[in-house]
């Protein structure tokens, strides 16, 4: 069994190509996307526990495609890269709601511990939405 | 701000921007080679528990990191040359040379704006004794306004063409607004064309921008 699904996002397939090997080998079930609109599509056509996105790609940068893919679904557990020391731009993506951002080249270790993070997160709000409905049809059932 | 302010401040922040740019794909090819020096390791891992190794994708991985190497050896130099353009406030720059070397800087910078730049080919040759610099940072502010007033998708041409007496080089594309530096920039752009010696021409929609500059060949 996967020990969780990812989407990488780069438009470096180079990157991509070796990335997922190296995460398909620790058991982690990937996929990739070279732009920010194919990974926005993706996100609404299935589910990730972790989403690996570059900061900076031609036609839709990194925040830009955060934006978009939060707007659409703010459950997303979202890990910027970046390629220079960008504290700012980090910062900015954290409090648009991504879950954190390394920089590249990012320690495979890092970023597996990451994944690990933001699918326990998912678990969490899944969880706590499933009790929620379950406290919302009791309710309903005067329990 | 004084002209001269101006003239510093925009050669600093061009040569910050190509620098940073140019420090940015380096990083880029780091990770590459960083990911595959790391997936070497778990084969090797992956060997020493009985996974057998597979020289194939071995050679494919060592092609890849070669590929990488010679990438950041491009960028390399392309910095290194555009680091050169300041040795001489005046010296003989063949233009062709140079577009293409400003393309290559630049090129990833047009590509996040979605524009497409390529290169005439200057024919016959065209050289001209200028400043290297000078005239690299005048078509960065240039490829600005462009960036600005054209469509995202849009092809965009360099061009450069000589006569006895003057040099031209620009642009060529379809433009949404005749282009004109923004009241930020335009006080640099003035500054270096003045430094320069060059004029500047934007006939509307027809899509170019012109910088031409005395000839002065050495």
């Amino acid at each position: 069994m996967a020990k969780g699904k990812v989407l990488l996002v780069d438009d470096n397939k180079d990157f991509l190509d070796v990335l997922s090997t190296r995460m398909e080998d620790k058991g982690l079930s990937v996929e990739t996307a070279v732009s920010g609109p194919e990974a926005i599509k993706k996100t609404q056509e299935d589910s990730y526990d972790a989403i690996i996105l570059d900061m900076v790609m031609p036609e839709m940068d990194g925040i830009e495609t955060l934006e978009r893919m939060l707007a659409k679904n703010p459950e997303l557990q979202v890990i910027l890269l970046t390629g220079h020391a960008s504290l700012e731009k980090g910062i900015e993506a954290v409090k648009m709601g991504a879950l954190d951002f390394l920089e590249k080249p990012a320690d495979i270790k890092a970023l597996m511990t990451k994944i690990q993070e933001a699918k326990a997160k998912k678990a969490l709000i899944v969880e706590k939405r499933s009790a929620k409905r379950i406290h919302d049809i009791l309710g309903t059932k005067g329990w | 701000m004084e002209p001269n302010d101006a003239r510093l401040r925009a050669g600093l922040t061009f040569f910050g921007r190509i620098t940073a740019n140019m420090t940015h794909e380096i990083k880029n090819v780091l990770a590459v080679i960083n990911e595959i020096s790391g997936l070497f390791s778990d084969l090797c891992t992956a060997a020493e528990r009985g996974r057998p190794l597979d020289p194939a994708q071995l050679a494919r991985l060592s092609g890849k990191m070669c590929e990488q190497i010679q990438r950041a050896d491009g960028v390399v130099k392309r910095l290194n040359r555009f680091a050169h353009s300041v040795d001489s406030p005046c010296q003989a720059v063949d233009l062709q040379e140079m577009l293409e070397l400003f393309s290559n800087l630049t090129r990833r910078l047009s590509e996040q704006k979605s524009v497409t730049v390529t290169v005439r080919t200057s024919d016959p040759a065209c050289t001209c004794g200028t400043d290297h610099y000078g005239l690299l940072l005048l078509l960065f502010l240039g490829l600005e306004m462009v960036w600005e007033n054209v469509e995202k998708g849009s092809s965009v041409t360099l061009f450069a063409r000589g006569d006895k007496d003057s040099a031209t080089v620009g642009f060529e594309c379809p433009v949404l607004r005749p282009l004109a530096p923004n009241p930020e920039k335009k006080l640099f752009w003035d500054s270096w064309l003045a430094k320069m010696n060059a004029t500047a021409a934007a006939p509307g929609k027809s899509g170019a921008l012109e910088i031409t500059l005395p000839r002065g060949l050495v």
